[in-house]
This record gives structure tokens, sequence and C-alpha cells, in this order.
């Protein structure tokens, strides 16, 4: 069932979480929104859980107006980033749990609840483990147990909070590339957030770009990265230099894969020392400092560097093969996002 | 123990074996020996004393000295007024643990700087607030008149007057534990399906019991024990509003020691199971915490090695 927000609103004291925000996710997609912390995301999330309450603005699942429907009616499965499985009960009892909570006249029979669960825990892949308690088990395992419960009450809607963000870097990749495969196989509409744009552009069908309660952007992921519709995005999303003043005042940017290098000067090139460079495999990263001061961070294949023949405070010179420029409306200056690449 | 801190790792192995060698034993075995002695003279001692003056005239006496029919109004009285305010300080502390810990609300600070009011004001000036109210030249002396309802110098002014007094404690207990728990599991609870009362039943309570228990445990301690607050309120009216405490008080100032003695012991033993219940709730209350705790600051990255389940499911 799609998921339709129309222009939500919310704020909290003096801090606007979310300014006037549309969306529509369709039916069976999976999109991640992304953004650096405080831009929003999870705000709309839990709007859409019922779990915070939009100062203007509707929030429509599967053809039904829920902006006023309480948390328990709106039937949407919800993945914690800290899991929140019950403590003081068994993996079984957790994912049963929302089985047992219906009124009497919905409840499944005990046979019918023992056979569910049993299905959902070998879904995850942990049917071996029923019986023990949420502090045995491994974050990975803790994650996959609170899907499963998220599952058990056959929701509309799927949503995750950082799923993989209490993770360590291994087991987020792989659990992440099985959410995509669960995605593929079970079709539910799925939102989840994330400030890993990695993990947005390896899993999700579509992107929703965050920034300062907005949405900046809304595309695939290659649209998201190929053509950034602001300057945020490009930043947020891989890195990008920034060269300034590029023809009508306004400042271009091009991704460091999208510059050349050369010993000899070549026509447009401008002249540059190495400052440093790491080796990354098949890659090797540059890091330039032009004549005006400015730094400027370039990908070349192994080969070239060794072309190249690299050292440190080299004279070189580059050429961006690709300048993005902005319309003056989306280049605003963006405030200075909190966080790092 | 050693005042500096050893610098490395290499020195806090060097130092046991050089206490070790150098003849400073003597130390500790002091301070341990001056430990002990101080607890004799101010714990066992007394506590032994109670026992030993309550059947100094033999046990028979001992059990008439309790079946006098004061002495178990007394009992009776005691119970009572635990009986109610126990209960009622359990749903107090719940819900207001529950309000301070899960929600967010104007006058949070104040709600809780009141919950500890009793522990700042002497039981004395609690009782006097109740006089005040309620007392013939109270403020609500005249209405409480007119319509013949007596609280002080009655039943009701002494549960008033413990009630006060130990509502502190489950809130108390409750507060830290469940700001450590979050609200997480209310909210997957609420996600869910479950209504609020299932919440708070399947949930809430269960995440704090051992918590809820200790609480109770000393509120019950507290209620039993309650000396300052209800002698102002009760009138001392005896088989009527004599707690065990005031009881206890009445003999003794009759002289009648043995008899004091053996209702004293009453209540020194209701202090000993109180503190053996306590430090088996408290192992557990403080492992629920420390889970807490644990499960906040590290998220739960690492693999929790297993341990064995816990028994009380």
């Amino acid at each position: 069932m799609g998921i339709h927000i129309q222009q939500v609103s919310k704020r909290f004291n003096d801090f606007v979480a979310l300014d006037n925000v549309s969306l529509e996710v369709p039916s069976g997609e999976l999109v991640a929104l992304l953004g650096p912390s405080g831009s929003g995301k999870t705000t709309l999330l839990r709007v859409i859980a019922g779990l915070e309450h939009p100062d203007s603005g509707q929030i429509i699942l599967g053809g039904e107006d829920a902006t006023h429907s309480q948390v328990q009616e709106r039937r949407v499965g919800f993945v914690f980033q800290h899991y929140a499985l019950f403590r003081h009960m068994t993996i079984f009892e957790n994912v049963a749990f929302g089985l047992r909570v219906r009124p009497r006249a919905e409840r499944p029979a005990e046979s019918e609840i023992r056979r569910r669960v049993r299905e959902l825990l070998e879904l995850v892949q942990l049917d071996w483990q029923a019986d023990r308690y949420p502090h045995q088990l491994s974050g990975g395992q803790r994650q996959r147990i609170a899907l499963a419960r998220a599952l058990a009450i056959e929701p509309k809607v799927l949503l995750l909070d950082e799923p993989f963000g209490a993770l360590d870097a291994k087991v987020r990749k792989e659990l992440r590339r099985w959410l995509r495969r669960l995605h593929d196989e079970i079709h539910l509409t799925s939102v989840f957030v994330t400030h890993d744009q990695d993990e947005a552009l390896e899993v999700a069908d579509r992107i929703v770009v965050f920034n300062h309660g907005r949405i900046e952007q809304i595309g695939t992921p290659e649209e998201v990265y190929e053509k950034p519709a602001s300057p945020f995005v490009i930043d947020f999303l891989g890195r990008a230099n920034r060269f300034a003043a590029v023809g009508d005042g306004l400042p271009g940017y091009a991704r460091p894969h999208e510059i050349d290098v050369s010993l000899d000067r070549q026509e447009g090139a401008e002249p540059a020392t190495v400052e440093h460079f790491t080796v990354y495999g098949p890659l090797v990263q540059l890091v330039l400092t032009t004549a005006g001061g400015e730094s400027v961070e370039v990908d070349v294949f192994r080969e070239q560097a060794d072309r190249l023949v690299l050292a440190r405070g080299q004279r070189l010179y580059y050429r961006p093969r690709h300048l993005q420029v902005f319309p003056a409306a989306a280049a605003q200056p963006a405030a200075q996002p909190e966080y790092s690449i | 123990m050693s005042a500096v801190l050893p610098a490395s790792p290499a020195a806090s192995i060097a130092a046991p074996a050089r206490a070790r060698r150098e003849p400073l034993t003597w130390v500790p075995l002091l301070l341990t020996g001056l430990a002990l002695a101080y607890l004799a003279l101010v714990l066992f001692l007394p506590l032994a004393i109670v026992f030993i003056e309550a059947l100094r005239k033999g046990f028979s006496f001992y059990l008439s000295a309790l079946a006098e029919p004061d002495a178990l109004e007394a009992i009776k009285l005691t119970l009572i007024a635990a009986a109610i305010s126990v209960p009622l300080n359990l749903v107090f502390g719940v819900s207001a643990a529950w309000a301070i810990a899960k929600f967010e609300f104007r006058g949070k600070a104040l709600l809780i700087t009141l919950i500890d009011l009793p522990f700042s004001v002497s039981p004395v000036i609690a009782g006097l607030i109740f006089v005040l109210m309620f007392g013939r030249m109270g403020w609500f002396g005249p209405w409480l008149g007119e319509h013949d309802l007596k609280i002080i110098f009655a039943v009701p002014g002494i549960v008033l007057a413990t009630v006060f007094v130990t509502f502190p404690f489950v809130a108390r207990e409750l507060i830290p534990l469940m700001q450590a728990q979050g609200r997480d599991e209310e909210e997957a609870a609420a996600l869910l399906g479950a209504s609020g009362w299932q919440t708070l039943w399947r949930v809430t309570l269960p995440n704090v019991k051992w918590g809820l228990l200790y609480g109770v445990i000393l509120t019950n301690a507290r209620a039993m024990g309650e000396f300052g607050a209800v002698s102002v309120v009760s009138g001392h009216i005896r088989g009527e509003t004599n707690t065990l405490p005031l009881h206890i008080e009445i003999l003794y100032n009759e002289y009648n020691f043995t008899a004091s003695y053996a209702c004293a012991s009453v209540l020194a033993l209701l202090a000993l199971l109180t503190l053996v219940a306590k430090v088996v709730v408290e192992a557990r209350q403080h492992a629920a915490m420390n889970a807490a705790l644990a499960e906040a600051r590290d998220l739960g990255t690492e693999p929790v090695p297993a341990r064995a389940p816990a028994k009380d499911k």
C-alpha cells in the first residue's frame, strides 16, 4: 500500500523539524530518507507511524486518511535503531506479541500463533533462537528479530529508523543486502531512514534527500548521484570539489573522478601541487593545492598514477572535465552541514 | 588501602607484592577491627539486647505480652496503616515514575522536587501539617466536626501520616530505572497494536518488577516503623490509635520494660526480614539497572555473551 504525505509540517518549540513536506511512496517500493542528523528524516518516519503528530498536513496510508488515527490502528511495522525488543520476553514471545495483544475476537488460536511465529523466525533465519532472550543475541540477530516482530502484524507498510546504525561495518553490509533481498521477496512498501549514503545508494529504489526539514531531491540512486539538484545534494552524496565563480559568478562542482590531471599543461588546465596521496586498491586519491591555496580532490586509476610518478610537492595540471553549475535559486549558500565526510 | 593510585600496570602488579613483604598488615587489621567493634556497639549489641530483654521473663511472658489486647490492637493498626499506604504509594509511585520517565511536560522538575519532600521534611512537621489541616482548630476542622468525621486522633490520620512519609520510596526507585530503559519498548508495543493497559501490564511493569518490589519493601518497612509523624496525629489512645512503635514507647514509659522489648522484638524481626528481602531484591534490581544502562551505552553492537536465562520468566 502506498504512502502519501501532503504538506506536512512539524515544529518542536523553535526547531522546525518538517517544513511543508510532500512525498509519495508508491506501493511496493523501498525508499530511503537520507540526510544529516536533525534534517527531519526521523521525524517524518515517526509522523507516518503515528508516534508524532504533525502540526499541519495529511498522512494517507493505502488510500485512507490516517492523519488523526492512533498508532495502534495504523498497522505499520516499525524497526527501531536500537531494536527495542522486549527484554523480559523470549524471542518467540517478542515476535508473538503483536498477535497476542489483539482483541479476543481477532486473536488467532495458540496453534496458529505458533505456526506464524515459526514461519517468521524461519524467514529471518533465526528459528533456532526462539527460546532465548534478546540480550543473548548479537546486534545483527536482534535487528532481524525486530524485523520479524514488525512483520508479524502483517503491516501495510514497513518503516525502519536507522536500522543498521548500531551495528558494526561488516554486519551492517550483510544485513542491508539481506534486507534488499527480503524486500524483493515480500514487496512490502518500505521506508527507511539513514544518514549513510552508501546504504541508501545500495539498498533503495528511490532516495529522498533531506536538509533542514525540507526535501532537497527525490530520485533513483543514479539520478541523485549523477544529477544532483542542489549543491547540498552533490556535497552530501559522495565527494565533490567546489570551484568558485566559473561563469555568471556561480560556483561549479566536479566529482573527484571528473577531473583530469597531467604533467604538462593542457588547454584550460590550471597548475597545482600534490599535497598528499593515498592508494585505495585500483584507485589513488590525490589532494592537490591550487595556486589560490584551495584543496582539490582527484581520483585517478593506479596505472595513470604510475605514469605521473607521484611525489609530495610535485607540480601538476588539473582540469575538470565536467562542471556542474546550479541555477542561482538552488545555489543559495547552503548552511554549513554539521557532518564531515 | 593505598592512597596513591598505581601509575602503570607494572606498578599495580608490583604493589601487592610489596605490601605482602612489608609488615603493614596491622593497618587493615586495625581498621577492620575498629569497624567491627563499632558495628557491634551500635548495631549487634542493641539488637541482641532487644531480644535478650524481650525474653528476660521467659518465653511464656513474651507471648503473653504480645497477646495482650492493646498490643494486638497496635499490631493490627500497624498492619492496617501499612496495608493501605503500600498499595496507595505503589499506584502513586508507578504513575509518577511513568509520567516523569516517559513524558515531557511542564512542571516536571517541580514534581520531582515534591516527591522528595517527605525525605526533607521532619516527620513531626509532617504530622503537624495534618493536625493543622484536619484538627479541630484546623482548616477543615469545623466542616469535619459538622459531619461527625474524625481524622486527627483517629485511624484516618494515622493512615494519612503514614502515606505521606512513605510516598517517595516506590517513585524514587522506579524513576532512574524507567529513564534508563527509555521509551522505545512502549512505542514498539503501541505500534504492534497494544493498548495503554496492555503496554503497562505486559511491557512496562515486567521491566521494572525488581525495582518495584524493592520500593515496596522499603515503603512497608518505613510504614510499619514510622514514629514521629504518626505520634503527632495519633493522640495515643490505647487500643485505638496506637501503632506498634507508639505502643512500645508507652510500655517503656510505664516501666514495663520486658513487654516493651517484646513488642520491639517484633519490629526488629520485621527489620531483619526486610533486610534479607532487600539484599535479594537489590541484587536483581541492580542487574536490571546495569543491563539497561549498558544497553543504552553501547547499543548492543557487540554480541552479548550467553547468560543463563532469567529464572523468573
